[in-house]
C-alpha cells in the first residue's frame, strides 16, 4: 500500500514539473497558421504576462495539470489548477488543435462534482435483501475485500454453472480503456452480454451519414469556412460536441456564415442565429425533402460533386419525374431515382402546411443554402434522429450536404481524422469452452430480432438496443439475468420509462454498481463500488474531432484522493481478476498481464500498475517516437502525458470522393448499402424488407425504405387527451445528468434560455398556458400514456405553441443531497424519462427522446 | 499607472456564463453572489424570437457613485482605475448598493458557503457531510477553496458588501482577470485605455462602444462592442 | 400597577431588540426581507423616522431658545429630554441595520467627506453629545442659547442631509434630491410638533393633574401648527405624486408609480396627511384633547408609513443585473425580525422617556 502511494506521488511530482514545457509547446502551437493563429492570439497577453512575470500559474503554490472534460461528449482536453493535491480551477487545454484552449460553462462544475460530499467514499453492500424504489437498500459501508470476494464467488458461482451467458455488463460513461471491462471481461468470463449506453445516446445520429456516405460516426464541421449553416435539432453552443471549439469561433462564423437553426425551442445557438424555424416535432424530414426538391428544381446542386443532366438543362420540375440516364452523376448514386420516388412533389408549399413554417422561410433558407454551396453544413444533430421514424430523418437531413457537394469539403462536413490508438490484445486465447460457448448466447437487449434491425454499420443486430435491455430483463427472454455489474450508467434515470428499469434491476439476484453517487441504478444495487472521476482521479483517454483535427486526451490521476476509490475500467477489473485467479479461475488475471508497459516490457504487479500499462500500451503509437505514424510527435511518456494531448495532421479535403465506403463507393442518394443491410435482415428472417419496415414501425414500402425520405412521424398519445407534444432538451450546465447535485448548477441554470433558477420549470407559450390559465410559477404536472412529473411552469415566448418543452437533468430521487429533495424519497423537479415512453428508432436500436409523444398540464 | 477597462465584444460572446462559473471559483464567492453575472431578454413574439444575453460586473466607473457614498471609503478607487472594496472598514451600511446604478454590489446577508457548513452526512460511514469534505480535501471553507494571496480576505465576512474587483489580486501579477482568461470565446478583451495602441483603444476606435447608463455620467470602464445578434434579414423597403 | 405594566412591555419591547440582535449576529441578515434588492427595508425607514422626528423636536425647542418665543418655554424641557429619547430610538434602528456596527469606527478613521453620509454621522456624534450638555444645562442651571443654536443648525443639517444622501442618488430618481431637502426637514418639523403634542397629552391624561390654562393654549396653537403643516405637506405630497407618479415617463418614476398603489402610500396620505388636516381645520375637535392626541398621532403613523414607503420607491425596481430573473417590482412583507427592530427602537425610546418622565420633572420651565 505504501509503495502505491510513494509510487502516485512520483507520478504527481512528474506532472507538476511541466511549467516551462507548457508554454514552449503552446507556441508551436501558435505558430500554425491562418484562422487558428488567429484565434490564438486572443490569450496571447495572458502569456505574455505569465513570461513577464515568470510566474507559472496564478501564484507559484499550484500547476495546471493536464486533464480531459466528459462532461458532454464534446471530450475536450483541459488544464486543471492543483495546489497540494487539491483540484481549484479547470481551463482548457491550450496544446489541443481541437478546443484550442477553450473551456466551457460546464467543465467548471466537473470541481464540484469532485468535491460532491455525497460521493461514495468506500465500498457498500445493501443490508435490506428486499428491492424495489420504496425499499430503502440500507446501505452499509464494507472493505474492497469483502466486495471483491462477493463478486467473485458469484462470478465463479455462474461458471460453476456453466451459465455465465447470465452475467451482464453495463456500461456508462466510458474511456477508450473501456474495453477491459466491457469488453475483455465479458467475453472471458463467458457471456455475450456487455450492453453499452450508446442507443441512449445518438446512435440514429450516425445512421444517415452512414447509408449516404459509409461513415458510422458523428460528423465535424468546417464552419469557419462555411457560408450556410443549417443546423437540425443541434445546438452546439450549449449542449454537444465540441461545444468548447465552436464557442470559440461562432462569432467569426457569424462574420462569415448564414446559420439557420431547426427546434421547436429557441435554443442557445438559436438566440444568436440568423434563421429560426421553428418546426413542428417530427416533422424534419418534410423540411430537407422540400429544401432538397427546391435546390434541385432551381439548378442550385454542386455540379461538380453530383454532376449534371447530359444536356445541361435542369428537367428538375415539379411533379415530373426524369428519366435516369438524362442525368450523368459525378461521386453521388441515384439522385433521380430520389427525385423520382420522393422528391418531386415536396415542394416549399407542402412542406410549409406540414411543418408549421412559412413557405417563404423555407425557400429563402432553401436557396441561400443552394447559394452557398459547396460551402454549406447541413447539421444534423440529435433532435430530428432520435425519434421513432428518424432514421429516415437522419438521412434525408444529412442527404442535403451530398446535393450542395460539403461532404469531405472544404466548409462542410467531414469525419474524424486518422488516429493511431492501439487496440489491446485479443482474448480469444484466454477464452475457454464455459466462456466460447457462454459467448454464443443471444444478447439480452434482443438486437437483430425482426422488429429490432439494429444496422450498425450494415450488420443486422450491429448495434446495441439499450433500452430495450430492461424488457429482456424482466421477460427473462432470451433469458434470465444472475450477476450484472454497471459502471458509470444510470439507467434507471437516463432511459426513457426508467420505472421498467426499476423493475428490472431489482429482479437481477446479484447486482453491483460502480459510481460516483448513489444513484437510481445503486438504489438497487447489492454492492456499490466508489468510482475514480473521470477528470481527476483516473487513467484512461478519449478520441475526438473538431477543428479539421483530432485529438486523443488523455486522462490522469493528478489530485488527491479523499475517498477509497478505484478506476471502473482498469482497476476494478484487475481487482476482480485477482480474486478470481484466487478462486482457480485466472485467465482473465493472465491475460491482463499481458497488457505489458511499453517502456520496460515489464508484466503490471498490481491495479495500479495495470491501469497505467494500459493507457501506455492503448496510446504507445502516439507517444513513441519508434512508433510514430503521424499528428504531433512527442519524445517520449513522459512528454506526452506532461502535454496530456496528441493532436492528428490536419483533415485532408475530398479525399474520399468516389472512394466512400459505400456499396457504391459513391454518396448515395438510393442506398444500395441499406438495401443490402435491410435485405440481410429480413432474409435472416425469412422474411420481406416490406416486412421488416413495418416490424420496425416504418410507413416506407418497396424502394422508398432503400432512399432519405419523409416519415409521417410517430408520437403516443391522443391528441384530444393530450394535446401538447414533448420536447426535450439538454442543458448547458448538464454532465450528462450528473451535476444536479452541485449548487453551481442551480445557482446558473438561467443560463439556459428560458430556465429559472433553482427550479426546474416546462415552458409553454403565452397562448398556451392563458387557455389553461396557467401562469408562470405555478406548480403543474406534465403527464403522458407511460408516466407523469411534476415541475414550474414558465410561460415563455421562445416555445412553439402547442409545445412543451422542459430541459433533462433534474428529477433524481436519489443521488445526493441536493439533487433530490429527499434522499431516497423525493425527486427535485421532475424527469424527462417519467414522460418519455420506451419507443426505438429500431434501424438504429436508438431509444426515441424527441417527438415521441404527447402530454396533458394539469395545475399539480 | 495604467488605466484599465475592458471591452466584451457580443458578438463574440455566446451567453454560456464561463466568466461568471469561472469568478466563482476565482474568487470563492458564494451562492447567490454574482460578480460576473449577465441581463438577458427573450424579445419578440413567436415565431419572431431571440434572446439576448448581455455579460456584466462592475463597471469600474471614473465617477463612481459608490466610491462618492461610502463614509469610511471602504469602497475606494485605486490608481490604476480599478474600483476596490476593503471590508476590514465596510460598516454594512449598503449605501452603495443604494448609488450604484447596475446593481453589482452584493452584501453578504450571512457568512458565505453555508452549504459547506453543514455536518449532515446522507449515508453513514459511506459519505462524507459538505464539513468533513472541506477537511478531507484541505480546503478552506470549500473544498475547491481559491487561495488569492492578496491583502484582502480570500472570503469576505458576514455583514459587508463585495464586488468584483476586475480581479486586482490577479492584475497586480501581470495576469488577466480570470473572467477573461476562462472566456472560451475571447469575448473578453482587457487592457490599459492609457496605453494608445491597446487592443482595447484598436476596437474602441474601430467600433461605437456603448456602456450601461452613459447618462449618469458614472464613466464606465466596461465598453460594449457590437451585437449578441449578428443576424442578417431579407431585404425589404417594409410594406405600405 | 399601571405603571409596572408599562414597564414590563417596554422590556419585553427591548428583550426582542436584544433577541434580534443576537440572532441577526449569529444567524445573519437573512432573518431580515433578505433580497440582494431589498437592502434598505423597515429598521432603516424606522430609522429615518426617528431621525426626523428627533429634528423636527429640535425645531420645537428652537422656539424658544433660539427664536425667544418665551411662552414655548413650558416644554423645552420635554422637547429636549423627548429628543434625546427619540435620538437613541434612532441609533438602536440604525445599528440593527448596519452589518458591521463595530465598524462604525472607520467613520473617524478612514474619512470621507464627499459622502453625505458621514456628514450625517459626525452630526449625529456631535448632535448626541451636545444634547446631553444642553439638557444637563435645562436641567440643572439655566437654557444655553450657544447650545440651542448648535442643535438648530444639526438639526437643519441631519434633515436636509437626508436629502442629499437619498437626492445623490442619481440611479435611483424616485429618491428625489430638492423635493426631499425640502420635504424631509417641513415633515420633521410636523412630526416634532406632533410627538410633543402627543406626549404632553398623553402624560397630562394619564397623570390625571389639570393642565395649566397657558399650556391648554400653547397645545392649541401647537396643533394650529401641525394642521397647517400637514395641510401644506398634503399638498406638496400631492404635487410628488402628480410630478413623478403621473407625469413623468422617466422608467426609473415606475417604481414610484408602483408605490402609489401602496398600503404605505395610503396610510401617508389619508391617516397622515388627509386627517389630521381636516380634524385641525374642526375648532371643536382642535380644542379637545383627545382630537390632538388623536391627530397628532395619525401624523406620527402616517409620516412611519411614509418613511417606508419613501425607502422602499427607492429600492423595489431592481437596477441592472439585479433585475436578472426578478419580476419589475419585487414585492416586500416586512419579517417578524424587521418588526422586532421598530418595536425595540419603539421600546428604549418610551423606556427613557418614561424614566424621565419620573426623574427629570420635564414639566418645568427651565430659567433662562
Amino acid at each position: 500500500m505504501e509503495k502505491i502511494e510513494t509510487q502516485k506521488k512520483t507520478l504527481t511530482e512528474n506532472l507538476f514539473e511541466n511549467a516551462n514545457l507548457s508554454r514552449r509547446s503552446f507556441l508551436k502551437v501558435s505558430a500554425g497558421t491562418g484562422v487558428t493563429a488567429a484565434l490564438i492570439t486572443g490569450i496571447q497577453p495572458e502569456l505574455k504576462a505569465l513570461a513577464a512575470t515568470g510566474a507559472s500559474g496564478t501564484n507559484g503554490k499550484g500547476q495546471w495539470l493536464p486533464a480531459t472534460c466528459q462532461g458532454c461528449t464534446s471530450w475536450c482536453s483541459k488544464q486543471v489548477y492543483v495546489i497540494d493535491g487539491r483540484a481549484v480551477k479547470v481551463r482548457g487545454n491550450p496544446h489541443s488543435k481541437v478546443n484550442l484552449g477553450a473551456g466551457c460553462v460546464r467543465s467548471h462544475l466537473a470541481i464540484q462534482q469532485l468535491y460532491d460530499p455525497d460521493r461514495i467514499k468506500v465500498p457498500m453492500k445493501r443490508t435490506n435483501p428486499k428491492k424495489g424504489r420504496n425499499q430503502d437498500p440500507k446501505f452499509v459501508p464494507i472493505t474492497w475485500d469483502e466486495a471483491l470476494d462477493t463478486i467473485a464467488d458469484k462470478i465463479m458461482e455462474l461458471r460453476d454453472n456453466n451459465e455465465t451467458h447470465k452475467y451482464m455488463l453495463m456500461r456508462g460513461r466510458y474511456s477508450y480503456l473501456r474495453d477491459v471491462l466491457y469488453d475483455r471481461m465479458t467475453k472471458i468470463i463467458g457471456s455475450p452480454n456487455n450492453i453499452s449506453h450508446s442507443a441512449l445516446c445518438a446512435e440514429a445520429e450516425k445512421f444517415g451519414p452512414y447509408y449516404t456516405e459509409g461513415y458510422w460516426g458523428y460528423r465535424q464541421y468546417d464552419v469557419l469556412k462555411a457560408h450556410y449553416i443549417l443546423l437540425w435539432g443541434a445546438d452546439p453552443l450549449a449542449a454537444n460536441r465540441q461545444v468548447s471549439y465552436y464557442t470559440k469561433v461562432w462569432g467569426d462564423v457569424a462574420d462569415q456564415a448564414t446559420i439557420a437553426i431547426i427546434e421547436p425551442r429557441l435554443s442557445a445557438s438559436a438566440g444568436k442565429a440568423d434563421e429560426w424555424l421553428p418546426i413542428i416535432p417530427g416533422q424534419d424530414g418534410a423540411l430537407a425533402a422540400a429544401i432538397a426538391h427546391i435546390l434541385l428544381v432551381e439548378g442550385l446542386w454542386y455540379k461538380p460533386f453530383l454532376g449534371d443532366f447530359v444536356d445541361g438543362v435542369n428537367r428538375f420540375v415539379p411533379g415530373e419525374t426524369v428519366a435516369e440516364e438524362a442525368f450523368e452523376e459525378n461521386y453521388t448514386h441515384g439522385v433521380v431515382k430520389w427525385w423520382n420516388l420522393e422528391l418531386k412533389d415536396k415542394t416549399a408549399e407542402w412542406a410549409a402546411d406540414v411543418t408549421g413554417l412559412t413557405a417563404d422561410q423555407i425557400r429563402r433558407v432553401a436557396e441561400g443554402f443552394g447559394n452557398a454551396a459547396p460551402h454549406a453544413i447541413s447539421w444534423v444533430g440529435g433532435g430530428p434522429c432520435m425519434q421513432v421514424r428518424g432514421g429516415y430523418a437522419s438521412m434525408i437531413c444529412h442527404a442535403l450536404n451530398g446535393l450542395v457537394g460539403s461532404v469531405d469539403n472544404v466548409g462542410g462536413t467531414l469525419k474524424a481524422n486518422k488516429e493511431y490508438t492501439k487496440k489491446f490484445p485479443k482474448p480469444d486465447d484466454f477464452m475457454d469452452e464455459i466462456a466460447k460457448k457462454g459467448k454464443k448466447h443471444e444478447k439480452i437487449d434482443q438486437r437483430g430480432r425482426l422488429e429490432f434491425p439494429s444496422l450498425k454499420k450494415g450488420k443486422s443486430g450491429g448495434g446495441v438496443v439499450t433500452n430495450n435491455a430492461a424488457d429482456g430483463i424482466l421477460n427473462e427472454d432470451p433469458y434470465e439475468i444472475k450477476v450484472a455489474i454497471g459502471y458509470m450508467n444510470n439507467f434507471a434515470f437516463s432511459a426513457p420509462q426508467p420505472e421498467r428499469w426499476e423493475r428490472a434491476l431489482s429482479k437481477i439476484p446479484f447486482l453491483v454498481h460502480i459510481t460516483t453517487n448513489a444513484s437510481e441504478f445503486s438504489w438497487f444495487s447489492d454492492i456499490v463500488l466508489p468510482d475514480t472521476h473521470h477528470m481527476f482521479e483516473k487513467w484512461g483517454y478519449v478520441k475526438s474531432i473538431g477543428n479539421g483535427y483530432r485529438h486523443v486526451t488523455l486522462m490522469q490521476p493528478i489530485v488527491k484522493n479523499i475517498g477509497d476509490y478505484k478506476i471502473d475500467e482498469t482497476e476494478i477489473p484487475w481487482l476482480i481478476a485477482e480474486k478470481l485467479a484466487e478462486r482457480g479461475f485466472d485467465n482473465l488475471l493472465r491475460h491482463f498481464k499481458t497488457y505489458k508497459d511499453p517502456e520496460t516490457g515489464m508484466e503490471p504487479a498490481n491495479e495500479k500498475e495495470f491501469a497505467l500499462y494500459a493507457l501506455k500500451y492503448a496510446t504507445q503509437n502516439l507517444w513513441d517516437p519508434a512508433h510514430y505514424k503521424g499528428g504531433d510527435k512527442f519524445s517520449g511518456w513522459e512528454e506526452f502525458s506532461k502535454v496530456g494531448v496528441w493532436n492528428s495532421d490536419p483533415y485532408p479535403y475530398r479525399k474520399r470522393w468516389g472512394k466512400m465506403k459505400t456499396k457504391t463507393g459513391m454518396f448515395e442518394f438510393y442506398s444500395e448499402t441499406l438495401k443490402a443491410a435491410l435485405e440481410k435482415h429480413a432474409e435472416k428472417h425469412n422474411t420481406t424488407v416490406d416486412a421488416v419496415m413495418e416490424a420496425a414501425n416504418y410507413l416506407a414500402r418497396g424502394e422508398k425504405a432503400f432512399i432519405p425520405h419523409y416519415e409521417e412521424p410517430f408520437i403516443l398519445g391522443d391528441e384530444k387527451e393530450y394535446p401538447f407534444v414533448h420536447v426535450d432538451h439538454k442543458s448547458r450546465l448538464n454532465r450528462e445528468g450528473r451535476s444536479a447535485n452541485c449548487t453551481w448548477y442551480y445557482d446558473f441554470k438561467d443560463l439556459d434560455p428560458g430556465e429559472d433558477l433553482w427550479d426546474d420549470v416546462a415552458k409553454i407559450n403565452p397562448v398556451d398556458a392563458r387557455k389553461l390559465g396557467i401562469q408562470s410559477g405555478d406548480r403543474i404536472r406534465l403527464s403522458s400514456v407511460t408516466g407523469s412529473l411534476v415541475c414550474t411552469a414558465k410561460l415563455w415566448e421562445g416555445v412553439r405553441p402547442g409545445t412543451v418543452a422542459k430541459c433533462y437533468g433534474q428529477g433524481h430521487w436519489v443521488y445526493g443531497r441536493l439533487a433530490s429533495k429527499t434522499f431516497g424519497k423525493e425527486p427535485r423537479g421532475g424527469n424527462n424519462n417519467d414522460i418519455i415512453p420506451a419507443q426505438y428508432e429500431a434501424l438504429s436500436g436508438s431509444s426515441a427522446y424527441y417527438g415521441v409523444t404527447r402530454i396533458k398540464i394539469e395545475k399539480a | 499607472m495604467p488605466r484599465y477597462a475592458m471591452v466584451i465584444d457580443r458578438q463574440r460572446c455566446v451567453g454560456c456564463g464561463s466568466c461568471s462559473i469561472a469568478c466563482r471559483a476565482e474568487n470563492n464567492l458564494s451562492e447567490g453572489v454574482y460578480w460576473s453575472h449577465k441581463i438577458t431578454e427573450t424579445s419578440g413574439v413567436f415565431p419572431n424570437v431571440r434572446f439576448h444575453y448581455l455579460p456584466t460586473l462592475c463597471n469600474h466607473c471614473t465617477n463612481a457613485p459608490c466610491v462618492r457614498g461610502c463614509p469610511t471609503r471602504a469602497m475606494h478607487k485605486l490608481e490604476n482605475g480599478i474600483t476596490m472594496h476593503d471590508p476590514k472598514k465596510c460598516i454594512g451600511c449598503r449605501y452603495c448598493m443604494i448609488n450604484c446604478p447596475y446593481g453589482v454590489i452584493y452584501f453578504n446577508w450571512k457568512d458565505g458557503h453555508q452549504f459547506w457548513k453543514d455536518e449532515h452526512v446522507l449515508i453513514e460511514g459511506a459519505t462524507s457531510s459538505p464539513a468533513e469534505e472541506v477537511r478531507a480535501a484541505g480546503g478552506k471553507t470549500t473544498p475547491y477553496y481559491n487561495p488569492k494571496n492578496s491583502k484582502a480576505p480570500d472570503i469576505r465576512p458576514k455583514g459587508v458588501v463585495e464586488k468584483c474587483t476586475f480581479c486586482e489580486h490577479r492584475v497586480r501579477k501581470g495576469l488577466l482577470p480570470n473572467c477573461v482568461e476562462a472566456c472560451p470565446a475571447d469575448a473578453r478583451m482587457f487592457g490599459d485605455l492609457d496605453d494608445p495602441q491597446s487592443t482595447l483603444n484598436q476596437l474602441l476606435g474601430k467600433f461605437k462602444p456603448f456602456r450601461l447608463k452613459e447618462a449618469l455620467g458614472t464613466d464606465p470602464a466596461v465598453f460594449y462592442i457590437r451585437d449578441f445578434s449578428a443576424a442578417n434579414y431579407p431585404r425589404t423597403k417594409g410594406a405600405a | 400597577m399601571k405603571s409596572k405594566i408599562w414597564y414590563g412591555l417596554l422590556a419585553i419591547g427591548i428583550l426582542l431588540g436584544l433577541w434580534n440582535a443576537y440572532k441577526v449576529y449569529s444567524v445573519g441578515f437573512t432573518l431580515y426581507a433578505k433580497t440582494d434588492v431589498l437592502v434598505w427595508t423597515l429598521p432603516l425607514s424606522t430609522y429615518i423616522f426617528f431621525s426626523l422626528t428627533s429634528a423636527g423636536l429640535a425645531f420645537v425647542s428652537s422656539i424658544p431658545v433660539v427664536f425667544g418665543i418665551r411662552r414655548y418655554d413650558i416644554i423645552e424641557k420635554r422637547t429636549v429630554y423627548l429628543e434625546i429619547s427619540v435620538l437613541l430610538g434612532s441609533f438602536v434602528c440604525l445599528i440593527l441595520h448596519l452589518g458591521s456596527p463595530l465598524q462604525v469606527i472607520y467613520i473617524f478613521l478612514s474619512p470621507n467627506p464627499s459622502s453625505p453620509l458621514w456628514w450625517l454621522a459626525m452630526l449625529y456624534h456631535v448632535y448626541f453629545v451636545v444634547l446631553l450638555l444642553a439638557f444637563w444645562r435645562i436641567h440643572t442651571k439655566t437654557v444655553s442659547k450657544a447650545l440651542g443654536v448648535i442643535i438648530f443648525l444639526i438639526a437643519i443639517g441631519t434633515s436636509t442631509t437626508l436629502g442629499w444622501l437619498l437626492g445623490m442618488t442619481d440611479a435611483r430618481p424616485t429618491l428625489n434630491a430638492s423635493f426631499f431637502s425640502v420635504y424631509f426637514p417641513l415633515t420633521a418639523f410636523g412630526s416634532g410638533i406632533a410627538a410633543i403634542i402627543l406626549f404632553s397629552l398623553v402624560q397630562g391624561q394619564l397623570s390625571d393633574k389639570a393642565s395649566a390654562e397657558t399650556a391648554t393654549e400653547l397645545y392649541d396653537e401647537l396643533a394650529r401648527i401641525m394642521g397647517l403643516i400637514a395641510g401644506v405637506v398634503l399638498i406638496l405630497f400631492i404635487w410628488r405624486t402628480i410630478i413623478g407618479g403621473i407625469s413623468s415617463t422617466a422608467e426609473e418614476f415606475r417604481a414610484f408609480k408602483h408605490m402609489i398603489g401602496s398600503i404605505s402610500y395610503h396610510i401617508e396620505l389619508w391617516l397622515g396627511l388627509v386627517l389630521p388636516t381636516v380634524l385641525m381645520l374642526l375648532p371643536a375637535v382642535r380644542k379637545s384633547a383627545w382630537g390632538k392626541i388623536a391627530a397628532s398621532f395619525l401624523f406620527l403613523v402616517g409620516m412611519f408609513a411614509g418613511r417606508l414607503e419613501f425607502v422602499l420607491s427607492g429600492v423595489i425596481r431592481p437596477l441592472g443585473q439585479m433585475a436578472e430573473g426578478r419580476p419589475e417590482f419585487v414585492s416586500y412583507m416586512p419579517t417578524v425580525y424587521e418588526f422586532f427592530v421598530a418595536i425595540a427602537g419603539f421600546s428604549v425610546m418610551l423606556l427613557i422617556y418614561t424614566v424621565g418622565t419620573k426623574f427629570f420633572k420635564l414639566e418645568t420651565a427651565p430659567k433662562h
